[in-house]
């Protein structure tokens, strides 16, 4: 059997001693796309911090390819929900991005580092600017420098949270293709709101609201998907609600 | 027309300046950029508990201060992230806490504090060479510690979330930050007093912080443009027969006006 991407037996995650996530099982394998969907307070953002070893666990275990969280750190891109920084902030694009590459005390960024950090500017058609100070970039060129920094790391999973939230749709489509070609070299998981969008474009599909109410393919989901967010939601395809499209 | 250098108090004066200059534009540049600003006022407030306890023991009070800070540092930097209170309120808790002991601790004294005064508002002028060396060392340590951590320091500045998520103990590399803060409050303490340390760590990094975009050019910057406004407020200071502590704070204050304008017209 080959080693999962993720591997999650019977997590449990309290916060302030209220139950954020109860005994979730999810598998993902290597070079799956699956999004996690699900209403605010759903516990979507709290996995992947639980997965990134920002939370511990009340209970269950995590493995990603294989190690555990503290472990897997250098395997893992990471894009937050919201980065709350200083708009002044003496920074530039470059040195945001090369913020993705840190290995650890007193080892400094070298060659390789620095090549990294261009070829991923590159994916992002952000090399041109990478001299500029991050506040001189509009938001959609910020949020791409954010996933500059966590492709950088070169990852084998990348966890993108909410990364089409300020994009406009042409972005968005851009921001999807992309993602369709990185996926031939690394697993993705990704939270999103946009059901919609996103099931034209994933494998796999969870619902999570406390609970992982489904995994499987956005073609099943129609169900767990009003379950989870607990009101009807229209999928795709313009008044027919219920029915997911794959794309064609 | 240079007379006034030839004496000692004068060149120890401009060494003070140039010491001072380094210590606030490095660490003055991340009291900047991570908004630490009222952490540092209340880390230098705290700090006047360390002199009042070096009259009481009879030791230099800026010696007593470098345990007193650091302590006040750490001790801000966990109420915040330990115990359920804000920032703000364990910032106020400190500030006053600390001033009130030194009070304290001078009180019980025996005698009279002669020198009080210039540990609270300053005085470049009366800085003895012991205390330059002192000053020297502390700078290395400073110089050194951010050499180290630069890009930790730059990481937890930037974006406390993603560093965790790289993997940086970002709790402890923001209490080093914090200390740093300290030694640097207490290089300051001689030539412009706990009460206005503030303005030596704040207002160089931020006049800076304008014109560039990358934090080494803020700091190098930072660095000597103190060492032109504490030069040039020294020399006023002793020009007019003004407490020099407070002139040089109100050249930075000026300059920093003057830049702003400049930076909004030009």
């Amino acid at each position: 059997m080959s080693v999962k991407a993720l591997q999650i037996e019977n997590l449990y995650v309290n916060l302030n001693k209220s139950h954020i996530l109860k005994d979730i099982n999810l598998n993902v394998d290597e070079k799956d796309f699956l999004a996690i969907i699900g209403p605010n307070g759903g516990g979507k953002s709290t996995l992947l911090k639980t997965i990134l070893n920002l939370i511990k666990p009340h209970e269950g275990k995590i493995k990603i390819l294989g190690r555990d969280p503290e472990d897997a750190l250098k395997l893992i891109g990471y894009l937050p929900q919201k980065a709350y920084f200083d708009l002044n902030f003496p920074i530039s694009a470059f040195e945001v991005v090369l913020m993705g590459r840190y290995n650890g005390l007193f080892k400094n960024y070298n060659k390789n580092d620095e090549e990294s950090v261009v070829k991923a500017l590159n994916a992002l058609s952000m090399l041109e600017f990478k001299d500029r100070q991050i506040s001189k970039l509009s938001g959609g060129q910020m949020q791409r420098i954010f996933i500059a920094r966590a492709l950088a790391r070169e990852p084998k999973l990348l966890l993108l949270d909410e990364p089409t939230a300020s994009v406009d749709p042409k972005m968005q489509k851009d921001f999807y293709d992309l993602l369709m070609n990185l996926k031939e070299q690394m697993t993705i998981i990704l939270v999103t709101h946009d059901v919609g969008v996103a099931c034209q474009y994933v494998d796999k599909i969870a619902c999570l609201n406390g609970n992982l109410f489904y995994h499987g393919t956005p073609e099943g989901s129609a169900d767990a998907i009003q379950e989870a967010y607990k009101c009807p939601i229209e999928i795709i395809g313009h008044g027919i609600p219920h029915r997911v499209f794959k794309k064609h | 027309m240079l007379e006034f250098l030839q004496y000692e108090f004068m060149q120890n004066a401009f060494i003070a300046a140039v010491l001072v200059s380094v210590a606030c534009g490095i660490v003055g540049t991340y009291v900047v950029v991570k908004k630490i600003v009222s952490i540092s006022g209340g880390i230098s407030h705290a700090a006047f508990g360390g002199i009042g306890l070096g009259y009481l023991i009879g030791i230099n009070p800026v010696i007593a201060a470098i345990p007193f800070s650091i302590l006040s540092a750490i001790s801000i930097g966990l109420i915040n992230k330990r115990i359920k209170v804000s920032e703000d309120a364990a910032i106020g808790i400190l500030w006053t806490t600390g001033m009130a002991l030194g009070v304290i601790f001078i009180n019980l004294s025996p005698g009279f504090a002669p020198d009080l005064f210039s540990y609270l508002f300053g005085n470049i002028l009366t800085v003895p060479e012991s205390d330059l060396y002192l000053m020297l060392l502390l700078d290395l340590i400073i110089l050194l510690v951010v050499f180290l951590f630069r890009r930790e320091f730059l990481a937890i500045s930037f974006d406390e979330e993603f560093s965790k998520a790289i993997g940086i103990r970002v709790e402890f590399l923001y209490l080093l930050l914090l200390c740093i803060v300290a030694l640097s409050v207490v290089v300051l303490i001689k030539v412009v007093g706990v009460i206005l340390v503030i303005a030596l760590l704040s207002i160089p990094a931020a006049i800076s912080n304008q014109y560039t975009s990358s934090i080494n050019r803020v700091m190098i910057y930072s660095v000597l443009l103190g060492i032109l406004l504490n030069i040039s407020g020294l020399l006023l200071s002793y020009v007019f027969n003004l407490a020099s502590g407070a002139t040089i704070v109100i050249v930075l204050g000026i300059a920093f006006i003057i830049s702003s304008i400049v930076k909004r017209y030009w």
